[in-house]
């Protein structure tokens, strides 16, 4: 979502606001966010994992994960921000996947890499 | 239940993008539930 959020500003502003987070003169960008963050929340109250590690993932295994979650074309192609192994590097591998909560993780490294 | 019926209708007309394709291989490696592995890579 995290990925995704700046190719879907406008649909995650409107479920911001259909879940309660925020009100209309926010202004899209931060709806947005806020909705993305709100979903980490919501998650991490239901002991949803946080992270790849948490799910028990080894590190030399990250390379792995973000090349072959590229055969699943279908998905893949059905991603509202276009995908590729540098995208996908990028969200299995630190600092994606520290041990920060989510939304703190994603806002410190941004994609494409600043 | 009815949230959950409501989810799957959702995603039977949109279909499911990248973090369901991040789970299939992470699942392969740590038996993680894909009801599990899904959402955890959701916020992502």
């Amino acid at each position: 979502m995290q990925y995704n959020r700046p190719a879907c500003v406008d649909q995650f502003a409107e479920l911001a606001l259909l879940v309660g987070l925020g009100a209309s003169g926010d202004g899209p960008e931060a709806l947005s966010q806020r909705f993305v963050d709100g979903m980490a929340d919501l998650l991490a109250s239901v002991n949803i994992p946080r992270s790849l590690k948490e799910m028990g993932l080894a590190e030399d295994k990250q390379d792995y994960v973000a090349v072959t979650s590229l055969a699943s074309a279908r998905l893949v192609k059905n991603n509202p921000r276009p995908l590729d192994e540098a995208a996908m590097r990028h969200l299995t591998m630190p600092p994606m996947q520290a041990t920060a909560p989510p939304c703190a993780r994603s806002a410190a490294a941004p994609y494409p890499p600043q | 239940m009815p949230g959950a019926l409501a989810a799957s209708c959702a995603f039977g007309v949109a279909g499911t993008a990248a973090a369901h394709a991040l789970q299939y291989p992470v699942g392969d490696l740590t038996h993680a539930a894909h009801g599990d592995g899904s959402p955890a890579c959701c916020p992502m």
